[in-house]
């Protein structure tokens, strides 16, 4: 039920300069020349918008489990707005009963503009610095010629009836008792539920370190 | 699953650097780099959500109904953002000061001369990997927030702000205020030192006078032989009042209570004569055990009764002073460990952050950081007329630093021999106003109103350290009933391969632990209700924060 809708426009001077690296660029340039290029992203992201397969008229079952291990649904529990989101679990310790869950999860958001692209990392200020022979810092800025992945984030990011629950299980599935028959319990922790626009601006700068 | 999960981050980290390999280092630059972590920087950093709608759900009021959480405000923008309305942008992390994610080998068992040897992760075992998040690290002072924060606690005010922009310098307010602290602890070290001329002999003297033989062992002795006998007769006393006296007779007095037997003691029965018997026996034991207890406290305090000519209390006093002051080594003249030797260090870290902000040097911005929440629920008066009611809640935070905090998490068998996650988090945060008001609607577009019900905590420094290595790590767990776990387990010596039936190397051990392992502390230079005058409630300090054990369970209310 993910839908992902994504459209990539590569930036012309991707192009433009394998053009003329063709015709005409020595390896000197060719080696001068590098993290022109760039990913332009927009894109939009829905998770379990219109319900999931498994609790499509918004309802989740909790189950008994009988001697023989069979299981018989019991009860419905209703889904927020009627639509039941993607469920994750995760166990963190193997001898541990319970799961911590990221549950109801659904919704869309979309964003314009998100850009993917390297570059020299440029100036940067060096808090440490401390010249020869001194005790003292002076911070200066220096220039880091190391290249650094730039993701450019979207400046807006559209969100529409975005929901999940973070929450607590004694089962990674939803309604399930245990193997020796302990009911399924949940305790929701928290909700949150987005709509509307957020800003989110700047460049997160990527890069390996030592 | 856990694997899974924390795969993707490692591989997300090899990608990328990947990526940037290809694209531009060059041979020189590729064999310098180890690709052993990830580093991270935004800047030029804004983020709100005031356009959007978010709502809060799972918080139940005392009737059980929900409680409508709306979260109308939530933003991190640069300092100087006024409550987050003036778009300022942050940076967070630089190229040179990175946040790093990465995943590094512990550095316990393996000489100082490998390799991977690192004295950070001495608390882990070769034999591990962790994965760590670590904010950004300065060395300078004045960008560092440990002496940072000090300074300004000390200095007593934000710097740079109205009314504080003088007073720094080697000989600032807060270099003399550290100083002055520092003399009084040496005052009580010399006042010591003038008492005794050997600290390890006058720790023999106090296990001497209290061994079996000694004249406190003996005293204490005879006080517990004393609390026997009284307790022997206090059981008799009680057997022959639950057991031999009739109802009625009990009904007429309360235990410990003489029985009326006349002036000739004939006029009660046997049992009762035998009863008071028992009684009086008691109130003997009794006084003669409170004489015991007496003569312990003469002779802790009698200084004619010890070798030294200082009573016994006084040494031990005097002992735990000065292990207090200068560490667990009595030996040792040269005060190097304990609370003179952390001083000086924080002394050291001021005078540096004085020195340099007094000349001129800036520090680098800080983070605004600010939410705002809208609680609707009921409430029910008391004629039990259910009205609708809205209460808020907005925390902003100003000039905000998280540098030098980490966060670790490692796999280690639990005692089934089933992975288990393990955890420790060092978080500091120094913010130089946290601003909190609950006026919400009625202070709305008022100002004066807003700033006079404001709660204003200026200076605000704190460390949060739970977990120390695999000493004693964090852990996470979720019960049968779907509640979750967090336990913080007591230092446990076996896990870095400590003997624990050696008593020499279980003193080492919790020496080093106590000495070492990382203490919380919360300071809060100034607190203020409003703007009045009268309004300033002074500071709160909460200092040397340290949990032996911890464990918290949620329960489903």
């Amino acid at each position: 039920m993910l839908k992902t809708k994504l459209a990539v426009t590569l930036l012309l001077g991707a192009s433009l300069s394998a053009q003329a690296e063709m015709t005409s660029m020595a390896e000197q340039e060719m080696s001068d020349v590098s993290g022109q290029g760039g990913v332009y992203l927009s894109g939009e992201f829905a998770i379990n918008k219109d319900g999931g397969p498994l609790w499509e008229n918004g309802e989740r079952y909790r189950y008994t489990r009988d001697a023989n291990g069979n299981l018989t649904p019991v009860q419905t529990d209703a889904c927020d707005n009627g639509v039941c989101g993607l469920r994750f679990a995760i166990k963190l310790n193997e001898s541990s009963e319970g799961w911590y869950v990221l549950d109801d999860l659904s919704g869309g958001f979309a964003f314009e503009g998100l850009t993917l692209r390297t570059k020299p990392a440029g100036e940067a200020m060096n808090y440490d610095y401390m010249p020869d022979g001194s005790t003292t810092y002076e911070p200066r800025l220096e220039n880091v010629d190391d290249e650094v992945v730039v993701i450019g984030l979207p400046g807006t990011v559209s969100f529409n009836n975005f929901k999940f629950k973070y929450a607590v299980a004694n089962n990674g599935e939803y309604g399930v008792p245990l193997a020796d028959g302990t009911p399924f319990r949940q305790t929701d922790i928290i909700g949150v539920q987005l709509d509307g626009d957020i800003t989110l601006k700047g460049n997160l700068l990527l890069f390996p370190v030592d | 699953m856990n694997k899974a999960l924390f795969l993707t981050p490692a591989l997300l980290a090899a990608a990328i650097s990947a990526q940037a390999d290809l694209v531009a280092l060059d041979d020189a630059s590729l064999s310098e780099t180890t690709g052993e972590g990830l580093g991270m920087a935004l800047e030029n950093f804004v983020f709100n959500v005031d356009d959007a709608v978010t709502t809060v759900t799972g918080i139940e009021s005392s009737d059980g109904s929900e409680v409508n959480v709306a979260w109308t405000e939530f933003y991190i923008m640069g300092e100087g953002s006024n409550n987050g309305t003036t778009e300022v942008a942050g940076q967070i992390g630089s190229v040179l000061h990175p946040w790093v994610l990465q995943s590094v080998r512990g550095s316990r068992g393996l000489a100082d001369t490998d390799a991977s040897y690192n004295a950070d992760y001495l608390n882990f075992g070769s034999d591990i990997a962790l994965l760590e998040l670590a904010t950004d690290q300065y060395d300078n002072p004045v960008e560092n927030i440990v002496p940072y924060s000090q300074f300004s606690l000390y200095q007593g005010c934000v710097w740079g702000q109205p009314g504080c922009t003088t007073g720094a310098g080697a000989n600032g307010v807060a270099v003399q205020k550290i100083d002055a602290e520092i003399a009084g602890y040496q005052a009580d070290r010399t006042e010591i030192d003038n008492r005794y001329t050997n600290l390890v002999q006058i720790n023999q003297t106090i296990i001497d006078d209290a061994s079996a033989t000694g004249y406190i062992g003996v005293a204490e002795q005879e006080r517990d032989d004393a609390k026997a006998v009284s307790e022997g007769s206090y059981n008799d006393m009680a057997f022959h009042y639950n057991n031999t006296l009739d109802d009625d007779e009990r009904g007429e007095i309360k235990l410990g209570q003489r029985a009326d037997c006349g002036l000739f003691n004939t006029s009660c029965s046997s049992d009762e004569r035998t009863y008071n018997a028992s009684v009086d026996q008691y109130d003997e034991d009794f006084y003669a055990y409170v004489d015991k207890i007496k003569a312990l406290t003469e002779a802790y305090n009698d200084p004619d009764r010890s070798s030294t000519g200082v009573s016994y209390i006084q040494r031990v006093r005097d002992i735990g002073r000065f292990r207090v002051l200068c560490g667990s080594d009595l030996s040792s003249s040269e005060c190097t460990a304990g609370l003179i030797a952390r001083k000086q260090e924080t002394r050291d870290g001021i005078a540096s952050v004085s020195v340099a902000l007094g000349s001129g040097v800036t520090r680098r911005g800080g983070l605004d950081i600010g939410s705002k929440f809208a609680f609707t629920l009921n409430s029910t008066d008391q004629d039990g007329n259910v009205t609708e009611r809205t209460d808020f809640l907005d925390i902003d935070m100003k000039g905000v630093y998280f540098d030098g905090s980490h966060f670790r998490l490692w796999s280690r068998p639990d005692e089934n021999g089933q992975s288990e996650l393990n955890g420790e988090l060092s978080l500091n945060l120094y913010a130089k106003e946290m601003n909190i008001n609950v006026c919400g609607e009625a202070c709305e577009g008022d100002a004066t109103l807003t700033a006079e019900s404001t709660l204003y905590l200026d200076n605000f420094a704190m460390s949060l350290n739970l977990g120390y290595g695999e000493i004693q790590p964090m852990k996470f767990g979720v019960t049968s009933d779907g509640n979750f776990e967090f336990e913080l387990v007591k230092p446990d010596a076996a896990a870095i391969g400590v003997d624990t039936s050696d008593p020499a190397a279980m003193q080492e051990f919790y020496n080093s632990y106590y000495e070492n392992a990382p203490k919380s502390f919360i300071y809060v230079g100034n607190v203020q209700v409003g703007t009045g005058a009268g309004s300033n409630l002074g500071s709160i300090t909460v200092d040397g924060l340290r949990s032996q054990y911890l464990k918290v369970t949620s329960r489903d209310i």
